[in-house]
């Protein structure tokens, strides 16, 4: 009995200080050193699921009713072996264009990372990236993928870092409806959806509208796709909008992404733009070209709002790590 | 087999470095498998198979320590508070050893099926406190759909691993020397000290074991 009593005392003191301490707490330093000693294992398991991927990949292209994945199917195994392999650096480096067309357009100061594994337990969306303190990773940089948003770095180990996803439930990123600059906070919701909050009803949303970052937080750049609205919805007399969006960037294992080291000028919002947020949360009115703007090409005009207005800032559209939250 | 529960010098080293053995490999799984499989809202928690299995050889102090230690290599791998696994493996690994261990004759199928029901209870407390600290902000999901899918994986995992590093698995044998009570011990074989609540423990379940035990004395 007595080794039960001490364990369970030692649990609840580490889970006490656990909760107490900061990032830079003993306890938060030790599972920092555990995650660098752990890493190969990660890498190591990452580099076991890829193929099983591929695979999975194969069977997906071969259900697709295309003529030239029809003709896959003739092939022997170790043909389509190749072919899945081939089809995997295809889309790696597709998917590394992308990145560097996402970094060209909104010019990110980054540091390209591959996802090396995901949350170990179900109740976190988070994934684990191949880069750490060493390369230059720090507490709440923000990380994109090559279509847009895909979380926070929250933890920091030697040579890899956990980074939060904007699904997970924790997260929090100040948004903004592309068209109408209504202003909101997008929140992760255990389906995977996402939530955008605070949308008042008398803003101009409707399915289809391209929702960005609006760099309010200081975390985010803005202008940074994060979804598109997926429903809208408002009960009798409700203040807010309920709206869910679609997650714009795929957050599988094995994607690459970028890290975004620091911010230019240009990519966070000033005072008069966040003065003008807070005076005019519900936006203006919808451009006209709005039909027809995907979330790439609306990127570059994102920063460019018409808002003008007092100095007096509130944080109700801040990003989560500004505003200290997290784990 | 008396005697090889009794345990000897060489077979509790034997049976120290089968149990490191069986926790490097859960924690190698932990960290390179669970990471990669997320089916439905769950997930596999081999720290959580290890501390069943062990729990299910019968030495509850043993399976309290082993409880601990793999709890907190799961709250040091995951990104949830440190700490918290490792009080619910605990406690868990305590009651499961106090209520179920050493009832490896019964076959896999029965202690995977007790372990379901020990995965099921660790991951809906461990959700229930997640939710509770904020980690989580769904209750349903926190409560109901992880832990079930999370339960339901583990337990169908943790098949192979009684199988083979289970009480009644090919490593048995080496598992009972170390300390750890056979299967069909009795009450006086089990180790002093272990809290007040053991004679009455013993005698409940002399009734279960039936006639078997009766024939040590």
């Amino acid at each position: 009995m007595r080794p039960l009593i001490v364990l369970c005392a030692v649990s609840l003191v580490l889970c006490f200080f656990y909760m107490r301490e900061g990032d830079a707490g003993l306890i938060h330093s030790v599972r920092s050193v555990t995650n660098t000693i752990a890493s190969p294992v990660r890498y190591l398991g990452s580099a076991v699921a890829t193929p099983f991927n591929a695979v999975g990949n194969v069977v997906e292209n071969l259900a697709t009713p295309q003529e030239s994945y029809d003709e896959l199917k003739k092939k022997n195994d170790e043909l389509t072996t190749k072919v899945a392999e081939l089809q995997e650096q295809a889309n790696t480096a597709e998917r590394l264009q992308g990145l560097l067309d996402i970094q060209s357009t909104y010019n990110l100061q980054s540091t390209a990372a591959r996802i090396i594994g995901t949350s170990s337990d179900a109740w976190t969306s988070t994934v684990t990236i191949d880069k750490g303190s060493k390369d230059g990773i720090e507490l709440n940089m923000p990380v994109s993928g090559s279509s847009g948003v895909i979380g926070q770095v929250i933890e920091v180990s030697l040579n890899t870092s956990t980074v939060r996803l904007i699904t997970d439930e924790n997260s929090g990123v100040s948004a903004m409806v592309q068209d109408t600059r209504a202003q909101g906070m997008v929140k992760g919701q255990p389906d995977g959806t996402l939530l955008l909050e605070y949308v008042t009803t008398d803003s101009d949303v409707k399915e289809g509208d391209i929702v960005v970052t609006s760099g309010i937080g200081g975390v985010y750049p803005k202008g940074l796709p994060i979804g598109t609205v997926q429903s809208v919805s408002a009960e009798a007399n409700a203040v807010y909008y309920t709206i869910v969006l679609k997650a714009q960037a795929n957050m599988e294992n094995n994607e690459e992404v970028l890290v975004i080291t620091s911010l230019i000028d240009e990519q966070a919002a000033t005072n008069e733009e966040v003065s003008s947020a807070n005076a005019t949360p519900q936006g203006g009115a919808r451009s006209s070209e709005s039909g027809d703007k995907s979330g790439s090409e609306g990127s570059s005009d994102a920063s460019s709002g018409d808002e003008t207005g007092s100095s007096d800032a509130s944080d109700e559209y801040t990003d989560s790590a500004s505003t200290g939250e997290g784990e | 087999m008396a005697l090889q529960g009794l345990g000897t010098n060489s077979g509790s080293s034997r049976a120290q470095s089968s149990d490191l053995v069986f926790f490097l490999v859960c924690l190698v799984c932990q960290l390179a498998l669970a990471t990669q499989l997320n089916i439905a809202g769950g997930t596999v928690n081999f720290m959580l198979i290890f501390a069943g299995v062990t729990a299910d050889k019968g030495n509850i102090d043993r399976a309290t320590l082993f409880g601990f230690s793999a709890g907190l290599a799961f709250d040091l791998t995951s990104t949830t508070p440190v700490g918290l696994m490792a009080l619910l493996l605990t406690l868990g690994s305590f009651l499961y050893a106090t209520i179920f261990g050493g009832q490896s004759t019964e076959g896999s199928g029965l202690q995977v099926l007790r372990f379901a029901g020990l995965s099921l209870a660790v991951n809906v407390v461990f959700g229930l406190a997640l939710f509770f600290m904020g980690v989580s902000t769904n209750f349903l999901a926190a409560v109901l759909l992880h832990p079930v899918m999370s339960a339901f994986l583990t337990a169908l995992v943790s098949w192979v691993f009684f199988r083979f590093f289970g009480s009644s698995g090919p490593s048995y044998s080496v598992g009972a020397m170390g300390g750890g009570r056979p299967a069909m011990a009795m009450p006086s074989m089990r180790k002093s000290g272990l809290g007040s609540a053991k004679p009455r423990k013993a005698k409940s379940r002399g009734t279960r074991f039936k006639q078997p035990g009766k024939r040590f004395k």
